[in-house]
């Protein structure tokens, strides 16, 4: 409730307990303003996959791992890189957009240590209860507002445009995703 | 409670399928044994189409119970003129149970052309004719309560007695033990509820009590209380529009507690052969199964990881006096408890395909009758056991590939058969065998083969993409593409053009895969590879060009270290000499992903080569390197893993890192695939297949 105080009614004198309540009032008007609008935005996570970059919900991530001991398949596929061993369970990895995962690593543990070195990062998806990761770099946490993020295939973050990923439409039959 | 009442009716169905399996063997001895049926042959029928009966009525199995109860009744007719008995009669049972099976399996639901009421044949015997049930008598019989053990009690009411009990009388039956009876009869009596029979059923007792007071809520109360001390069942509740929804818990020992319904029950009882729904048999959900089996094989890994722990350390610890050798004892001890533990958990999930096959043998009988085309069937390697879920699918992909070599294989003129030499019978044979960790099921027939140009032609007139058609094998293996049909007119049986397409994919789905082999003239066999699902396995780890993999070693006859100048060269291609035979030599490292500085290695001059049994034949493949032989346990590769044909499932090494364990059958079928000389053959001139 804002408190209208007129000012020419006390011969522009204001006390300081008048004051102090306005003060308050403003105060709780900007924090009930800024809590309404903590409301409406969306944690994403921003990365990039080649020169692509992308933003996915954050609640669709199940984790975020360094990269470490990923086995290649015997003949790559495009769009896969291999498997890792996360808690027991083998989970697939997959680098969208990427024609030859050699390219990428040669899956030495220099070749992994290279790549946390530039901040690529497994990011863990859950598909219908199957887990697979996806191979990422440079990622960033942010804030949007929900009605931008859950209505567009694309959206600007700042001026750069990004692509959103829904980890619920990746098919391993496809080569890309 | 909805949970709970899957779970019951998921019971109810799963017993009633025994049921059925059992009543099918019952009614195929009787077949064979017509001349010598006996009352205690129906008495086997009628307990079990009793028993699937009360359960459906308690699940609401509409359909199902009146078919049900329509053949109960006749059954009970039935068995008090055995020597009446035709085949004609028996043929006319076989297919009410047919029909309840499938209600079974339809959730209840009829389809258009099932007849819920088709009558029994009339009977052709001599002598008293059987008189089908009456409609007075189905009345009676269909008005007669539901009751779990006394229904000869209720028959044996007239119908007077039954309308004035169904009018006005609450009714409902106990099963109690012994020590409760009197006390739960004491408390009952003290509210008015007469105690009007009982009944011992092994070693407990139905009660059955009425009440004709009009205290209900007293009533009502007192039983609440009373279901605690034993099983609940309303006969008839007069209070409530429908009957009691609480069903009572035992709905598993529905069967067991077979109602002594016939007058035989003070003869001498013979020992029948005990049903698979006695009390010695427990129902688990496949899902607890498979729960224990991760955890087993969890602990599988554990002790890998010990084992490779302690390997590690291994010369510190030879320090340690007797350390070393008691680690061992217990690693091999624990080793082999693991093992023997895994294999009975997955044998709880295995079953044998012989009633998979036995329903093929009526597909083939109910074709033959329909259509006169003579056809013998005969089967092999019945006990072969897969995972049970895989059976259960399994069922409709192997009706159509049965069904198509009955309407598209076998020749349909007689004189065609025998002028080419065959019986005049067309021959179907199924075969079940094992092969390494896969279970191999052939559907084989005697007909005429498959054209591979014909469908060729077909496949181009429909607009199929034929551009990767390299062979005549590549050319018969368009069946399966969808859309395909060769059919001129789309039969009842096969021919729609949606079939192997889905049987393919059918098969697909349960991580198999499906062959054909086929020669004009002569026959087809198609041949469906399963795995034969998740278990621990001995396996080779090898590395090809730096990367590491794991061989199944139930594939590998023999293993070898040797120099690269050991092996036989023809041209490009290696040859391995194996017990003085020359047999092919693939180089895995050739065809394998490397790591850059294997390709910089300079000349290698020795090798490891593993000798590998495909189909019928031996093949040799070469590796860098054979780095141990361990036990893994052997997994599908994971959903979202792209379809790759050198895998055959994955695991994890005692290092922790994952493995792909490769399929060295398709490996080697890739490989020779891309090494067929005679691959060009269909390219000479205009597509068409060489003569």
């Amino acid at each position: 409730m804002m408190i209208h105080f007129n000012v020419s009614s006390t011969g522009g004198m204001m006390s300081s307990a008048l004051k102090d309540i306005f003060q308050q009032q403003k105060d709780h008007t900007q924090d009930s303003e800024l809590e309404q609008h903590r409301l409406e935005t969306t944690t994403v996570l921003c990365f990039k996959i080649r020169d692509m970059n992308f933003v996915c919900n954050l609640k669709e991530i199940k984790e975020i791992l360094e990269v470490s001991d990923i086995t290649p398949y015997p003949v790559s596929v495009k769009g896969h890189i291999g498997l890792i061993n996360l808690r027991g369970k083998v989970i697939p990895i997959v680098c969208p957009f990427c024609e030859d995962p050699h390219e990428l690593t040669d899956f030495s543990k220099e070749a992994f240590r290279k790549l946390n070195e530039k901040r690529y990062r497994i990011v863990v998806f859950d598909n219908e209860g199957e887990h697979y990761g996806m191979m990422a770099g440079q990622i960033t946490k942010k804030e949007i507002e929900q009605e931008v993020f859950s209505s567009q295939s694309v959206i600007n973050i700042g001026e750069t445009p990004y692509r959103v990923l829904n980890p619920m439409d990746f098919n391993a039959g496809e080569k890309s995703a | 409670m909805d949970m709970e009442n899957d779970e019951l009716i998921q019971d109810f169905l799963e017993e009633s399928y025994d049921i059925i399996d059992t009543v099918n063997e019952t009614l195929e001895e009787m077949t064979e044994n017509s001349k010598n049926i006996e009352k205690e042959n129906f008495d086997s029928l009628f307990r079990g189409i009793h028993t699937i009966k009360g359960g459906s009525a308690m699940f609401s199995f509409g359909n199902t119970n009146h078919v049900a109860h329509q053949l109960e009744t006749y059954l009970g007719e039935l068995k008090e003129t055995p020597e009446r008995v035709t085949e004609e009669i028996l043929e006319y049972i076989k297919a009410r149970v047919e029909l309840i099976e499938s209600l079974l399996k339809n959730s209840d639901e009829a389809e258009s052309d099932q007849d819920l009421d088709k009558k029994p044949p009339e009977e052709k015997a001599e002598g008293s004719q059987m008189a089908p049930p009456s409609e007075t008598q189905e009345e009676t019989v269909k008005d007669l309560p539901e009751t779990l053990y006394f229904s000869q009690f209720y028959t044996d009411f007239d119908e007077m007695i039954w309308d004035f009990l169904s009018r006005h009388v609450a009714q409902f039956e106990m099963l109690l033990d012994p020590a409760k009876q009197e006390k739960v009869t004491q408390i009952l009596d003290k509210i008015g509820v007469m105690h009007l029979h009982e009944e011992e059923i092994e070693g407990r007792v139905a009660n059955l009590y009425i009440y004709e007071g009009d205290d209900q809520s007293t009533l009502l109360s007192v039983v609440e209380k009373l279901k605690s001390l034993g099983e609940f069942h309303w006969i008839y509740n007069p209070y409530s529009k429908q009957q009691e929804e609480a069903k009572p818990k035992f709905s598993q020992e529905v069967g067991e507690h077979k109602s002594e319904i016939t007058d035989e029950k003070q003869d001498s009882k013979k020992e029948t052969p005990k049903s698979p729904q006695t009390s010695d048999v427990l129902r688990i959900p496949l899902e607890r199964v498979s729960g224990v089996l991760d955890n087993i094989w969890e602990m599988f890994l554990v002790r890998n990881q010990m084992a490779y722990l302690v390997d590690q350390y291994r010369e510190k610890l030879k320090e340690v006096p007797g350390f070393l050798q008691e680690f061992d004892a217990l690693d091999t001890q624990l080793g082999r408890n693991i093992a023997e533990v895994e294999s009975k958990t997955m044998s709880m999930r295995m079953s044998s395909v012989q009633n998979i096959f036995k329903r093929m043998g009526k597909v083939v009988k109910s074709y033959t009758s329909e259509t006169g085309k003579p056809i013998d069937f005969s089967t092999e390697g019945e006990h072969v056991e897969l995972d049970k879920k895989v059976i259960d699918m399994l069922n409709e992909p192997l009706i159509h590939l049965v069904r198509n070599a009955m309407d598209h294989g076998i020749e349909k003129d007689v004189k065609e058969r025998e002028k080419a030499g065959k019986s005049p019978s067309g021959q179907i044979k199924l075969l079940a065998q094992m092969n390494g960790n896969k279970a191999i099921i052939e559907i084989r027939d005697d007909g005429k083969g498959i054209d591979p140009q014909k469908i060729l032609n077909i496949a181009k007139e429909k607009g199929l993409d034929t551009s990767h058609v390299k062979s005549d094998e590549d050319a018969v293996h368009l069946i399966f593409m969808p859309g395909f049909s060769t059919a001129e007119n789309v039969s009842d049986v096969s021919g729609r053009g949606v079939g192997m397409d889905a049987v393919k994919h059918s098969v697909e789905s349960l991580g198999g895969e499906i062959q054909l082999k086929t020669e004009q003239g002569k026959g087809s066999s198609f041949f469906v590879e399963l795995p034969l699902g998740m278990s621990v396995i001995s396996a080779l780890i090898v590395k090809v060009n730096g990367f590491t993999y794991a061989l199944n070693s139930q594939n590998v006859e023999k293993t070898e270290r040797l120099s690269l100048f050991d092996l036989k060269k023809n041209g490009d291609e290696e040859y391995y000499n194996y017990n003085g035979k020359h047999i092919r030599c693939f180089p895995l490292d050739q065809t394998f992903e490397g790591r850059k500085e294997t390709f910089h290695r300079g000349v290698q001059t020795e090798t490891s080569v593993c000798v590998v049994k495909t189909g019928d034949q031996l093949m040799a493949m070469r590796v860098d390197d054979i780095l141990q032989s361990t036990g893994l346990v052997a997994k599908p590769a994971p959903k979202n893993a792209p379809p790759h044909p050198f895998i055959s499932g994955v695991s994890l090494l005692q290092s922790g890192s994952p493995v792909i364990i490769l399929d060295t059958d398709k490996i080697i079928r890739e490989l020779k695939k891309d090494d067929d000389p005679f691959q060009c053959k269909l390219n000479r001139g205009n597509d068409e297949l060489s003569a």
